[in-house]
């Protein structure tokens, strides 16, 4: 005779079996309302404007059969391609720019600043409060004296301006939480605090170093007024700035093209956030627990 | 190392040192000197070879063909006819204040702006353009309300060329204003279809909201009810009783022909709820009736133009509508000598071809030369879209007298600074929300938009500008 399995854990009682689905619920209802912006603009991207704009529609099916024309319209009479490339290439080099300079001095206010680093870093944090619309007239000044006008190199001067101080201070909550004694032990065995940094913080400190990539990344991909105060030529903007130029014309907005523009665009961030999106929760997350 | 004479010892590397004779460095430094006095002459080549170059900020058009036109046909013939090249960026209009002011703070920026309305506040920054307006005038004749917006009377500085206007008239459901028995023009008649439209969900759409068309139906409603913010002195005159009265007319026509969403309207709010079908009248330039016939072609007959409606008979019956959108070129002042002469040799030559740019307007843009389209009422009156597209050549002829009863901000007096002021700061579509929302009375609303406005014509009559 067979013995019975006995089942391991808990009985399934019906309060178990109700908080699961109130569980489950919830995540679906989340998932959904997270994932409806990406819905939306997928569906307006391919729906034609008189089956958008007709109120008695259903709007989230294709009242009318989908179209390619706001997709074509977007590649064949914008710029957007070369918007993409200047995005990835301005994100690129601010987020090197950004890790060169904000890992050091996080590194340092942490550990070599004693007590007054946590307000410095504080402080420099509270620079990323300053909003750009306050900033950009100085910085046309700048920007103007360097010659970089109507270059996108001086979006590559000016957007550390932000990615670094709001960096640092996430760097510092996560260099925070690593032993010095790791440190210190590696000095001991004939390290430099440099190579201490190198060897063995920043291999520990990958998630934060994700962080910080995909923050600045994404801020500089997002970032609108400085865009439009510094780059004019159409072969130079950025998305942020290019699609809304190109695509709301007066009082028109090519709504299927815009949301087209937009959803291409996003889509290689939402991929970065969901490969790396373990340790990029640990990094924001580091600094919450001693 | 010891310096030993007649040879010097030069470090190479960090453990390496070589002698340089007396004969070694006369030959370096000639060679050096060659080299630097060849370097200025290769500059003159280079320049004497260099195009010049004209560089423009317009607002992105509604009608992409005007771009197309303007970018890649008329400035191409313009620059190969005059050796420049020239440049036109684009951005959203309305970022146009936000760049100008970066623009006059970095004292660099392009040679010629457009602006899409008048921009007395930059006076003290741009070039005095008597030199082109004055010729251009006598010879092709203005309408006052380009004067009004590019000219400063207490200056007598011409701040701006204006080349064209845009028209702001209704555009009204005709099937459905058929069916209630009006035609739209008089703002009593806009009540009293209003209501019976809006029992029908077909409410009238005009915005109370800071956005450029309620900004510009507020003021068509206070000139119609024989009101101004100021008069032609510049001096403040809006607190008077056809102001409240004004005010009480928007207050009904709020509370019984529109629904409360028009509070918080922006610019595009009224294109897509006439297209959508959920409004039966709105005011704007004819970007909705365009798109109509090109999206919608089932709704554009039934959508038809009209002239702003008249006022009251016992308020002076005027029939006033504010120009959509003013486009005038300024000059920075800060700008290098030649590539001002250069911005103004295309201006005036772009004056000169302007038939051209009111073809690729599509009747979007009216001239503020007449005499640049001197059949501007025969192509109204005929237009050829319409004709093909509709059967209905004649769909725009209320335009046909646009002149007639469009005027700037400001009027009666000119569009100056603290109009301009009051316009972006939106006081006028406040006023009205807030009689109309109850939070104030009629009268009480009118007193606050007088405070609110005494201080800004008093600032800019402090800095001389008014």
């Amino acid at each position: 005779m067979a013995v019975a399995e006995r089942r391991i854990g808990p009985p399934l009682t019906a309060l178990r079996i109700g908080g699961r689905a109130l569980l489950y619920l919830t995540v679906v209802i989340v998932t959904f309302l997270a994932s409806f912006p990406f819905i939306w603009m997928l569906i307006t991207a391919f729906k034609q404007n008189s089956d958008l704009y007709n109120i008695k529609n259903n709007p989230f099916i294709f009242n009318a059969p989908p179209t390619l024309f706001h997709v074509q319209l977007l590649f064949r009479e914008t710029l957007f391609s070369q918007w993409l490339v200047n995005t990835a290439l301005v994100g690129g080099v601010v987020v090197i720019i950004t890790l060169l300079v904000a890992v050091p001095a996080a590194y340092s206010l942490v550990r070599l600043t004693g007590r007054w680093g946590q307000r410095v870093g504080i402080g420099i944090f509270l620079t990323y409060l300053v909003p750009p619309s306050l900033l950009f007239i100085p910085l046309a000044r700048v920007v103007a004296e360097l010659s970089l006008q109507d270059n996108l190199w001086a979006l590559v001067l000016v957007y550390p301006s932000f990615t670094i101080p709001f960096c640092t201070w996430l760097l510092m909550g996560f260099f925070k939480t690593i032993p010095g004694e790791l440190e210190e032990a590696a000095m001991v065995d004939g390290c430099t605090r440099l190579g201490a940094l190198w060897r063995i913080v920043l291999p520990i400190s990958v998630a934060g170093l994700l962080t910080v990539v995909i923050f600045a990344f994404t801020l500089s991909m997002q970032e609108f007024v400085y865009a439009l105060t510094f780059v004019s030529p159409s072969a130079q903007k950025t998305v942020s700035i290019g699609v809304p130029t190109d695509l709301v014309r007066g009082d028109v907005f090519y709504w299927g093209s815009l949301m087209a523009g937009a959803l291409i665009a996003s889509v290689p961030a939402a991929i970065l956030y969901s490969l790396f999106l373990d340790r990029f929760i640990a990094g924001l997350t580091a600094g919450a627990l001693k | 190392m010891k310096d030993e004479e007649p040879s010097k010892w030069v470090r190479v590397s960090d453990n390496r040192w070589r002698r340089v004779t007396r004969r070694d460095l006369l030959k370096i430094a000639a060679a050096g000197a060659a080299a630097a006095s060849v370097g200025p002459f290769a500059n003159i080549q280079f320049a004497f070879a260099q195009q010049r170059r004209l560089t423009i900020l317009h607002w992105s058009h509604f009608v992409p063909g005007y771009d197309r036109w303007f970018d890649g046909e008329y400035v191409k013939e313009w620059g190969r006819a005059n050796n420049t090249e020239v440049v036109v960026d684009h951005i959203p209009f309305g970022q146009i204040p936000a760049r100008a002011a970066a623009e006059v703070a970095a004292r660099s920026g392009h040679d010629l702006y457009q602006h899409i309305s008048p921009p007395p506040q930059y006076e003290p920054e741009v070039e005095d353009l008597t030199d082109l307006n004055e010729p251009l005038i006598k010879k092709y004749g203005q309408i006052e309300l380009a004067k009004k917006s590019s000219y400063n009377p207490k200056t007598k500085k011409w701040f701006g060329l204006s080349n064209s206007w845009v028209p702001d008239p209704g555009h009204y459901r005709k099937d459905l204003w058929d069916e209630a028995g009006y035609v739209p023009d008089s703002w009593d008649n806009v009540l009293l279809a209003g209501r019976k439209l809006k029992a029908k969900g077909v409410p009238v759409g005009i915005g109370i909201a800071n956005d450029i068309d309620a900004n510009m139906v507020m003021r068509d409603i206070m000139w119609s009810f024989g009101s101004a913010i100021q008069n032609a002195s510049s001096e403040v005159t809006i607190n008077n009783k056809n102001t409240v009265e004004a005010i009480k007319y928007v207050r009904a026509l709020f509370k019984e022909a529109m629904d409360p969403e028009v509070l918080a309207w922006d610019a595009s709010s009224n294109n897509r709820a006439m297209l959508a079908g959920k409004v039966s009248y709105v005011f704007n330039a004819i970007s909705i009736a365009r798109t109509a016939e090109k999206d919608f072609p089932q709704l554009s007959p039934q959508i038809q133009i009209w002239k702003p409606p008249r006022g009251p008979n016992n308020l002076g019956g005027k029939r006033l509508g504010a120009q959509h959108v003013m486009l005038v070129y300024t000059i920075w002042k800060f700008l290098p000598d030649d590539r001002k002469r250069l911005a103004k040799q295309f201006l005036v030559d772009f004056i000169n071809s302007w038939s051209r740019a009111f073809k690729a307007a599509e009747l979007y843009e009216f001239p503020s030369f007449t005499g640049t389209v001197p059949d501007v009422r025969a192509q109204v009156m005929t237009d050829a879209v319409a004709a093909r597209l509709e059967n209905n050549p004649g769909k725009y002829r209320e335009l046909a007298t646009a002149t007639q009863w469009s005027t700037n901000v400001g009027h009666p007096g000119y569009a100056n600074a603290a109009e301009g002021e009051i316009f972006d700061t939106g006081i006028l579509p406040q006023m009205m929300a807030l009689a109309a929302t109850d939070k104030m009375s009629a009268e009480d609303a009118a007193k606050w938009a007088d405070a609110q406005i005494k201080p800004v014509f008093a600032k800019w009559k402090g800095r001389g500008l008014m």
